[in-house]
């Protein structure tokens, strides 16, 4: 799950972005997908979704139609965004799979459907004093979800799907270089050192220092380009180190000069596969 | 129509490996990028049999110039669009197909459209060049960059806004570069087809109907303005109707 960017309102947004409410309120989205394929063998992705709206000022304007529910779907990959509104809190949208590839963006948010209506808010910090009221038009959010992914080229992103090792006869024989501009990093290596590569990829007690060395490094130039805001959050490796980021609370860094800073990141990123196995089988063998 | 046949993702992989580490090696004697034939023997790349068919009946006219009006960029998109019927957008975002393309069947095009010169460009504008304007990496490679995929995307954009001719859609994207780049350079409002219907009905209307020329600062304003509204308006839920009144609003504001 990817976290929607923070936008700022001038009235109350119930959301885990803010905090307006202070009552426990929640709006939040679950997504399942699944391909169907129809008997003229088309196949299309059906995503189900089920929304937890829990305030009751918001409850009552969806119940009496002063407000809706709207889904958008997002494939940057293939210029798809559709809108989905409903007055339901679970639905199913079915969605040609010719026309999505790469990953899909799923959010839902509670909208105004009339102009001129009021509402008397509760639940709200205190910033907003005692029965805060405020006058809304259609089309105005009331509550925004946090952003569903899907990516429907892997079912598990698994490292091994995000970094591609290849021999290159370009590169100089001791070399390797880092290329960021596909959906995987690709690892160019020269002859050398894909011989080198090899060795220590085969042998399980060495294979270890390529997560301290190679693919930290490879880690390392993918945060430093996430930090540059450079154009690669479309690109599958993005996505997965970002949520991923996100996940373990860190922080990509705001300087993408701070190559301490990205490489901290993939250390602890790879930490399990790496400095800790190390250290771990090491002491094993003293314990034995 | 013959089956493509497309270099493969490792030979994707080896030009741009070969665009960084020794850019020159791409270029021919006569200073532009050599040909596919050329490249794939000396490089070792492999080309392999693909499920995409092209009409070799249908060509795409070669520019007669370098101004906008004399590139028939319009007329190509729909020639590209006949030559790969068939073509789905989850299929056209396979990089094969444009690399191949852009340095195979279409090289001549290409070279015209999107020159790499060895007289002009050092090393690192051949590679960038090469990297976003033979291969095509990234969304806005396809839809900008690969003189071959940026004619089928912008065929498919034209098509893709319901309730309106897709030739009056064809007039105002293929009207003017900066236009065109403003528009689909801004991706959080042309996705909404909402909003970019009532809009290209206007540019219509004020540059083609009118033919008042077209003002490069005031649509940059247009197009910022309402990608800021977007962000903060449901605008998915807006139907038609309020969706034109809404997007007359914002340039009537810009004017």
């Amino acid at each position: 799950m990817i976290l929607t960017r923070r936008r700022s309102f001038t009235y109350p947004i119930l959301s885990d972005q803010s905090n307006d409410y202070i009552d426990g309120s929640v709006f939040d989205l679950e997504v399942e997908s699944h391909v169907v394929e129809s008997a003229s063998q088309v196949q299309s992705i059906v995503l189900s979704y089920k929304i937890r709206l829990s305030n009751p000022v918001l409850v009552d304007a969806l119940l009496d139609k002063n407000a809706q529910i709207l889904v958008e779907v997002n494939c940057a990959a293939t210029w798809f965004r559709m809108s989905h509104c409903s007055a339901s809190l679970e639905d199913e949208i079915s969605i040609p799979a010719s026309l999505l590839d790469g990953a899909a963006y799923i959010s839902a948010s509670l909208v105004v459907a009339r102009d001129d209506f009021e509402i008397e808010f509760s639940g709200l910090h205190s910033e907003y004093g005692r029965n805060f009221r405020y006058n809304f038009d259609t089309g105005m959010p009331l509550a925004i979800s946090s952003q569903y992914s899907i990516e429907l080229e892997f079912a598990e992103v698994a490292l091994r799907n995000l970094i591609h090792i290849r021999k290159s006869v370009s590169e100089r024989h001791d070399a390797f270089s880092i290329d960021l501009s596909s959906n995987q990093i690709v690892v160019n290596m020269g002859i050398n050192f894909h011989a080198a590569w090899g060795i220590l990829y085969a042998n399980e007690e060495q294979k270890p220092l390529l997560y301290i060395s190679i693919y930290k490094d490879c880690v390392a130039s993918a945060v430093q380009a996430l930090a540059s805001n450079e154009e690669v959050e479309e690109f599958l490796w993005a996505r997965t180190f970002r949520e991923k980021i996100e996940l373990l609370n860190l922080k990509i860094p705001s300087d993408p000069t701070d190559w301490n800073a990205c490489n901290e990141i993939a250390l602890t990123l790879l930490g399990e596969k790496g400095v800790r196995k190390i250290v771990n089988s090491a002491a094993q063998v003293v314990g034995a | 129509m013959k089956t493509l046949e497309l270099l493969t993702t490792e030979s994707v992989l080896e030009l741009k490996s070969i665009s960084s580490a020794r850019p020159a090696s791409l270029i021919g004697d006569d200073g532009g990028v050599k040909p596919l034939a050329t490249l794939v023997a000396e490089f070792g790349l492999t080309l392999t049999q693909s499920r995409f068919s092209l009409d070799e009946t249908v060509s795409i006219r070669i520019p007669d110039g370098a101004n906008w009006s004399e590139n028939h960029d319009r007329e190509n998109s729909t020639r590209i669009a006949r030559a790969l019927a068939g073509m789905s957008p989850a299929r056209a975002t396979d990089e094969r197909i444009w690399a191949t393309l852009a340095l195979g069947e279409f090289a001549e095009y290409s070279n015209v459209r999107r020159p790499i010169d060895r007289a002009k460009d050092s090393d690192a504008a051949i590679e960038s060049k090469f990297k976003h304007m033979r291969l095509a990496s990234s969304n806005r490679d396809r839809w900008r960059e690969n003189p071959i995929s940026r004619l089928w995307w912008l065929n498919y954009y034209v098509h893709s806004i319901e309730g309106i001719d897709p030739e009056i859609v064809r007039e105002v994207l293929f009207l003017n570069a900066d236009l065109q780049s403003n528009l689909l350079g801004r991706p959080g409002v042309a996705g909404y087809r909402v909003v970019v219907g009532p809009l290209i009905e206007h540019l219509h209307s004020e540059h083609i109907k009118n033919a008042t020329p077209f003002n490069r600062d005031r649509f940059r304003e247009i197009m910022k303005e309402l990608d800021f509204l977007v962000g903060r308006l449901a605008v998915g839920a807006m139907d038609k109707a309020v969706a034109s009144e809404w997007v007359a609003t914002v340039i009537e504001r810009c004017n």
